[in-house]
């Protein structure tokens, strides 16, 4: 009884969090991929569920964890989507290539398009803007907060076993 | 209950967090470090089996495998940012040059010197190697049934959301 209604009701706080995300993403389209905002809304989706369980079944503790739980997994996952959603350089290829005349195209002319697209400038002024760079005239420079995020990830990924390969 | 459950949780994400760090490291000495990679996914599995099997008769059983998964992809996550964020990458060679660069030079300098053609190049093999798109030669493309679907979809989702500065 309890796992239906636990996913019942998250289920419509996920719907309530997914539309409010979509009605301000439209209203408000942005450059920032504001995932503090992302997940705002997925705490308001939380509290909603939360809040209906106890309306419609009463609420208790241990219901309180499982829909948090549950929750929890949805917002996760949806923020590792939408990650790549936002930003993903493979999507902006595939999208490419949708376009193409014959869907094929040659190396060269994706590349020259990229280069000559602002895709990689857009990255250094959400650099800027989150202040991990400076820009000043044509010279851009890693900022303390940047040198800062930059030698904890190295070090990180020391730990997890990987490189930064971009 | 709660808190059982959350040790339980705990304990096996950090059993599977080692396990999967020595699989890196094991396969990657052996030359395999592909295998790591899809060891990612056999380990993240057997960590939520444990996790079910250890919180029988617990109600929050089902909830905490949930809680367990969420904590794999935030590991998948991180792991993925750290090895191939682009801007991650940007702030990285800035950091190796020690002094600051144009943007010309920062686009030619990406990477360690592969430039932006080489992070196409990176990201077209990828898109290859997970049979979404062909490419033989200098040739892009074209995209699989399966590229489609996977474009399509990923761009109508930035339609629906205004999502216009991408990657």
């Amino acid at each position: 009884m309890m796992n239906s209604a636990v996913c019942e009701t998250v289920i419509y706080g996920a719907l309530a969090a997914g539309a409010l995300h979509l009605l301000v993403w439209r209203a408000r389209p942005s450059n920032d991929p504001r995932i503090g905002l992302l997940c705002l809304l997925g705490a308001i989706g939380w509290a909603f569920s939360i809040g209906l369980y106890a309306v419609r079944w009463g609420g208790d503790r241990i219901a309180i964890a499982a829909v948090t739980f549950h929750f929890v997994f949805i917002v996760i996952a949806y923020l590792f989507f939408y990650a790549g959603l936002a930003r993903s350089v493979s999507i902006t290829l595939l999208g490419r290539l949708l376009t193409a005349p014959d869907k094929t195209l040659s190396f060269d002319v994706l590349a020259d398009e990229y280069e000559k697209s602002d895709l990689f400038d857009d990255r250094i002024r959400l650099l800027d803007t989150l202040d991990l760079v400076e820009v000043r005239g044509e010279t851009i420079r890693l900022s303390g907060k940047g040198r800062l995020l930059t030698d904890t990830a190295r070090r990180l990924c020391g730990v997890l076993g990987g490189t930064i390969e971009g | 209950m709660i808190l059982g459950a959350l040790i339980e949780v705990a304990v096996l994400f950090l059993v599977f967090s080692v396990v999967h760090r020595i699989s890196i490291a094991v396969f990657g000495a052996l030359g395999f470090p592909r295998v790591a990679h899809l060891g990612f996914f056999f380990f993240a599995a057997i960590g939520a089996v444990g996790v079910y099997l250890r919180l029988v008769g617990n109600p929050l059983q089902s909830s905490s495998v949930l809680l367990y998964l969420s904590f794999c992809i935030v590991h998948a996550e991180l792991t993925s940012l750290l090895s191939r964020g682009y801007s991650l990458r940007i702030l990285y060679d800035l950091r190796t040059s020690g002094e600051g660069m144009t943007l010309q030079a920062a686009k030619e300098a990406y990477g360690g010197g592969v430039g932006v053609r080489g992070l196409l190049k990176k990201r077209l093999r990828t898109l290859h190697g997970l049979g979404l798109l062909s490419m033989e030669n200098d040739t892009v493309g074209p995209l699989t049934a399966l590229g489609s679907l996977a474009g399509r979809f990923g761009t109508g989702m930035r339609a629906a959301l205004r999502l216009d500065n991408v990657g």
